[in-house]
């Protein structure tokens, strides 16, 4: 061919042929797509060069096409007696959600690097979340770092840039006290993961100067070879830089960063199963005072209109990113002039290399000199590379070679849907094993629970990140100057001029989707919603993000498990009214040792985040107790769903349902709850969830530092057993402080649902729990503030 | 080519080093009680054309906080420290790896005046005091000091050379 | 009044820029955000304005160490210009990471060569959280009006106060050089977490013998409203002005 592309001799080549061809280029293309490539390349009567093969496989990888979400699936659900049998195509299905409940609130959704929602009539909010898992296991404090880099670009590139206000991290590890000896080869040992990840998270987002203030941690042995990674940003982005377009004869304009041989294969890669051989190249390192520098003159330019668009380079690199801008136009691209960080690439390599930190920019003629000034003004590098030109084609060209020429419309949509096959089996609930005979220690299991890994306190990791820079964080994420509670969501005012403002929060609960995945999913999307209400955002105002991780779905039952649980996401987003704004799959999370020939899956995974409005910032409630004196209330009925709760775990308790939530009764009380936060007349308010009532209350006890006595009898419950009442895991549940004197409003207000007054704030350093009269169990705050924070050590 | 300089800094005697309790504190988790104390340093490599006084200002001036800190060029600190300390593991980022700090100290020279052309790269250097063999010695680079997929690292065994 | 002019510097990695421009502004300054290779190529000029501001951040990402590169820059590049702006009795305030640039450029506590240092926490790690400060006997203006004791935000993983000798520490005591210390709720000295870094008696932050050089590791810019306070929910006076907002207004007011 010519003297910088390779030729790759597709015509005529034989089924193993094109596989070997897709498997040592690490293309991850499977033999259905190779044909395509082939019949295309057949029909232009040419091979495809290097750079070509690679820019198909890059924009074809499930990472960017989400082949299994956009696949037509075959869905077969089996329980004893029945079989049904449905068609159905993921990502329709949560879009057709949102479809359904919209409304002008949302303004832009699934079709730019982020979704957006109003905020006022000025402003909206951005909000993505993604995943880097795979790099994330392999060198915890890069993967982790160049996530939260990866994400926070996706909001600079979300419209026309939207400006950073608040970083989310959700992340599952393996348990902290694995056995260093029984790891397979090539797995680093959990705690260390959850050292680098933290850290990663913590170097970059600090030094972006983005709170970070919102998220998760589970632990669970089922992330022992595989992490999960969850990077969200939300930015302020102004309502007339929502919209962008390219238009023909811009530049194409890179910014940022250098690029070098980082990440080739990130996209591809990402999909792939671990193994220990993987190549060195797929782990990068982060440089964020680049990606500040960046930020700092990319919002400057916005402000000064000085482009048509902009998007990030993230996975596929420019690849990618020209080639989405391009994608209803055409592009040029010269790829010597891109600036590399050392001599020796090869065109291709420059083409989809993932170097971190740079952004593409679409910059008419008229604006050039001014945008190449603003950025080095404050030495961030900006070249232009090529020009956006109505021609329907991506043409790359390396010294005057022409090493690609590929059709935008066979690049973007000329991979039809996979045909799949999945299936679920609905297994008959198992029998309760509840109540254990012989007498039971009450506070023991209290503070087993208080003090697990998953319940414990973040602490140790909240405050390594700056939760405040920026300042604006007005609820944060854990309570009271010592951090003695956990808040529910995190409230920010973006603006410093107003006091409106936004609550984030999420909801995710890996646990219950082993039994099953469509409760899970309801699960999840009430507690993300539930946290925000719980801290005064307005039910009706809350957009919601689903990000999947899943393990092995070439494996029919995987494939299953996800439908059902994307069917549970369509069923309970519009059961409360909320919208899904963005979304992303992570998918083939699993891991063969290469010892033993065993496969592993991580246990199929749903975080929904949350973002809600709150009108005045001045009108929140934290989870704390306040005040001697006051009422409390629980809103919500309990059921004896302690299936995977963490009671059932932490005790080793088999069986059980998983909690069901019921929009229609807890829709209306959430609504209720609103008014009475809104109105001043509930001073504190918790949700209960993982753990169930007793950890509600102790953490509103120990933030507030204040004793209560509580008459567990008064709980509305289908099931009156003690620990039923302690520790299910019912869903659409709030305790409420209520200030004595608005008792009668209170009562009000929440007519209709059920609501029951269980007792008072006391004058003591004592959580009393009363059952059938007697004095069940006492417990001293002091204890239980240090079981909860010595839960999870640094 | 230039020549070649490695230069080290760490904290004075009666600052305490926060890093090497912690990496003790990581170590002892993986398995190996025997480790008994840590310490830490910063290493910058410089290859170019520099004079002696030059480097003398990159450490001083550029890079050295003179209250807490101290340095020395190439293995002066190990001779110092000697067999009390038998274990000297040095990290580097492996070539094509982002150094952000490099980066950084490349442009820190050339503000002080340096403007010649300098490769900068850094790493870490940690002395560990106990009893070890080789194997435990690998395991305290794989699981704790450094990530093979992006750092490489030497172990300097202090008496087998002596010895 | 006329308001006074705020240069708050700004290089990459600065990140706290924002907040402290909008704390000025309520403040009733005029405050600008400029980056310094405005100064360093004379567009902007620093004597047209009347205070400086480092603000917090990461200059430089912190490489070498918290302030380090920063800190060298103005050595070489502003060093007369900042020594004017000083004889002239301009306030120069360093939050955090300029505090870390003041001291580690020599500007304070003298002006002269550097003597004490902020080091790494004890803790080994970044860390935000809430502290107690007891204000002390200080010649500067710009904590007039604060009670006896005030919570601010600290957040950095280099903010432990280390002076060069005893005699160092000796003359700052006794020069009177000390803002303030990190206590309890009732002004005593303690340990980890009260004293968040482990610094040497408990110092937070220092100012020049005139107490017109300032700098610290709280944050006053976090705590403009008590909204921002950790606990407000259970302050009975949120809609009074926050601490930090005390602060900045005195810093207007020695203008009047």
């Amino acid at each position: 061919m010519g003297r910088y592309a390779e030729e790759v001799k597709i015509i005529g080549a034989d089924v193993n042929r094109l596989m070997e061809i897709s498997e040592k280029n690490l293309l991850s293309l499977n033999l259905d797509e190779m044909r395509i490539i082939q019949d295309y390349f057949t029909s232009l009567g040419r091979n495809p060069t290097d750079c070509e093969i690679e820019t198909i496989a890059q924009t074809w990888s499930e990472h960017c096409y989400h082949k299994i979400f956009r696949a037509d699936i075959e869905y077969t659900e089996k329980s004893e007696k029945t079989q049904k049998k449905q068609k159905i195509t993921l990502l329709k299905e949560i879009k057709k959600a949102t479809d359904k409940v919209k409304g002008d609130f949302c303004i832009s959704v699934f079709k730019d690097n982020a979704g957006i929602i109003k905020f006022d009539n000025k402003y909206g909010i951005a909000f993505k979340v993604e995943t880097h898992n795979h790099p994330s296991a392999l060198e915890p404090y890069g993967g982790a770092g160049t996530g939260i880099g990866g994400v926070i670009r996706d909001i600079l590139g979300a419209g026309k840039g939207a400006f950073p206000i608040l970083n989310t991290d959700i992340f599952c590890f393996g348990l902290l006290d694995a056995s260093y000896d029984k790891l397979p080869e090539g797995v680093l040992h959990p705690r260390r993961v959850f050292r680098g990840v933290v850290s990663g998270v913590r170097d970059y987002g600090n030094r972006m100067g983005i709170p970070t203030a919102s998220g998760a941690i589970i632990f669970d042995e089922g992330y022992q070879n595989n992490c999960l990674v969850y990077c969200g940003t939300l930015g302020v982005i102004p309502l007339d830089k929502v919209e962008k377009k390219v238009c023909n004869g811009d530049y194409v304009v890179v910014v940022g960063g250098r690029t070098g041989r980082d990440g080739i294969h990130g996209a591809t890669f990402s999909s792939v199963a671990l193994d220990k051989d993987i190549s060195t190249s797929v782990v990068q390192i982060g440089n964020p005072i680049v990606e500040k520098k960046m930020m700092d003159v990319l919002i400057k330019a916005r402000d000064e209109n000085l482009y048509n668009a902009v998007t990030d380079c993230g996975a596929g690199g420019l690849s990618s990113a020209v080639g989405e801008m391009g994608k209803d136009v055409g592009a040029v691209v010269y790829l010597e002039q891109v600036p590399l960080k050392y001599e020796g690439l090869a065109p291709w390599e420059i083409w989809v290399s993932e170097s971190q930190e740079r952004m593409v920019l679409a910059v008419p003629e008229k604006n050039l000199t001014r945008l190449l000034q603003l950025f080095s003004e404050e030495d961030v590098e900006a070249t232009v590379i090529g020009q956006f030109i109505k021609s329907g084609k991506l043409e790359i060209f390396y010294n005057g070679e022409q090493v690609c020429c590929l059709d935008m419309n066979f690049l973007h949509r000329g991979l039809p849907p996979r045909k799949l096959k999945a299936s679920f089996y609905l297994k008959r609930p198992l029998t309760d094993t509840t109540t254990v005979s012989g007498v039971i220690d009450w506070k023991e299991r209290i503070f087993n629970v208080l003090g697990s890994s998953n319940i414990a306190s973040k602490e140790a990791v909240i405050t390594q990140y700056d939760h405040e820079v920026q300042a604006h964080t007005i609820i944060k994420p854990l309570t009271g100057m010592y951090h003695d509670g956990p808040s529910d969501a995190v409230v920010l005012n973006p603006l410093y001029d107003r006091w409106k403002g936004i609550a984030v929060a999420c909801g995710i609960n890996p646990f219950y989707g082993k039994i099953d995945p469509y409760y899970m999913a309801g699960c999840c999307i009430e507690e993300a919603l539930r946290n925000l209400v719980a801290v005064g955002a307005d039910p009706t105002k809350v957009a919601i993000l689903d990000n999947f991780c899943w393990g092995d779905v070439n494996n029919e039952e995987n494939l299953g498990a996800l439908t059902r649980c994307v069917k549970g996401c369509y069923d309970f987003a519009t059961g409360y009214k909320l919208p899904f704004i963005s979304g992303k799959d992570s998918l083939n999370n699993f891991f063969i040792d290469k010892k033993t020939g065993v496969k592993t899956s991580i246990p199929g995974t749903l975080l929904i985040s949350s973002v809600g409005i709150v009108s005045d910032i001045r009108k929140t409630v934290t989870s704390n107790l306040k005040k001697e004196g006051s009422c409390l209330y629980i809103c919500g009925k309990t059921h004896n769903e302690m299936g995977m709760s963490e009671y059932y775990r932490v005790h080793k308790i088999e069986g059980g349902k998983v909690p069901e939530p019921l929009p229609a009764e807890t829709f209306p009380l959430m609504k209720k709850i609103h008014k009475g936060i809104k109105s001043g007349i509930i001073k504190s308010c918790h949700d209960c969830s993982d753990g169930g009532f007793i950890v509600a209350l102790m953490e509103m006890a120990m933030g507030g530092e204040k004793g209560v006595s509580v008459y567990l009898d008064n709980i509305p419950s289908s099931n009156n057993s003690i620990d039923v009442l302690l520790f299910s895991e019912s869903q659409g549940r709030f305790i409420v402080e209520v200030d004595r004197k608005f008792k009668k409003q209170f009562e009000n207000i929440m007519a209709g649902s059920d609501v029951r007054y269980i007792g008072n704030i006391e004058e003591s350093d004592e959580v009393k729990v009363y059952y059938k009269k007697n004095l069940l169990v006492e417990i001293v705050l002091k204890e239980a503030i240090d079981t909860w924070k010595g839960g999870l050590k640094w | 080519m230039g020549r070649v300089y490695l230069l080290e800094i760490c904290n004075k005697e009666g600052i305490p080093d926060v890093f090497g309790i912690e990496i003790k504190k990581s170590i002892r988790e993986t398995g190996i009680p025997e480790i008994e104390s840590v310490l830490t340093s910063d290493l910058y490599h410089f290859e170019g054309d520099l004079s002696s006084e030059d480097i003398t200002k990159i450490a001083e001036d550029v890079l050295l906080d003179g209250v807490i800190q101290e340095y020395f060029l190439g293995d002066e600190n190990i001779k110092r420290r000697g067999l009390e300390y038998p274990v000297v593991i040095d990290v580097f980022y492996k070539k094509g790896v982002t150094d952000a700090v490099a980066d950084t100290v490349s442009i820190a020279i050339k503000d002080a005046g340096i403007k010649k052309d300098v490769k900068v790269s850094t790493g870490k250097r940690y002395y560990l005091k106990g009893q070890f063999n080789r194997e435990e010695l690998e395991k305290i680079c794989d699981k704790v000091l450094a990530n093979r997929l992006v750092q490489e690292y030497s172990i300097n065994i202090l008496e087998e050379k002596n010895g | 009044m006329v308001k006074p002019r705020v240069l708050i510097l700004r290089v990459g990695g600065t990140n706290c820029d924002r907040e402290t421009e909008w704390a000025f502004e309520i403040a009733g300054a005029l405050p600008e955000r400029v980056h310094i290779n405005r100064i360093k190529e004379g567009n902007k000029k620093l004597n047209d304005y009347q205070v400086l501001v480092i603000p917090g951040g990461f200059s430089y990402g912190d490489d070498i160490s918290a302030g380090k590169v920063l800190a060298n820059e103005i050595r070489h590049n502003l060093k007369d210009e900042i020594k004017r702006f000083i004889e002239d009795k301009k306030p120069v305030i360093g939050i955090c990471n300029g505090f870390q640039v003041l001291v580690k450029a020599g500007i304070l506590p003298w002006n002269d060569k550097q003597d004490v240092s902020l080091g790494w926490n004890d803790s080994a790690r970044f860390e935000d959280r809430w502290v107690y400060l007891k204000i002390e006997d200080t010649k500067s203006p710009f904590f007039k009006g604060l009670p006896p004791v005030i919570k601010l935000p600290v957040a950095h993983a280099e903010g432990k106060f280390i002076p060069e000798s005893e005699d160092i520490l000796k003359r700052i005591e006794v020069e009177k050089l000390i803002i303030f210390r990190y206590c309890d709720a009732d002004g005593n000295l303690k340990g980890y977490p009260y004293n968040p870094n482990g610094s040497i008696n408990n110092i937070a932050g220092i100012s020049s013998p005139d107490g017109l050089i300032v700098g610290m590791m709280p944050h006053p810019e976090r705590a403009v409203l008590r909204y921002y306070y950790p606990d407000w929910h259970r302050e009975e006076n949120r809609e009074e002005e926050g601490y930090g907002f005390i602060f900045f207004r005195n810093i207007v007011k020695y203008f009047s």
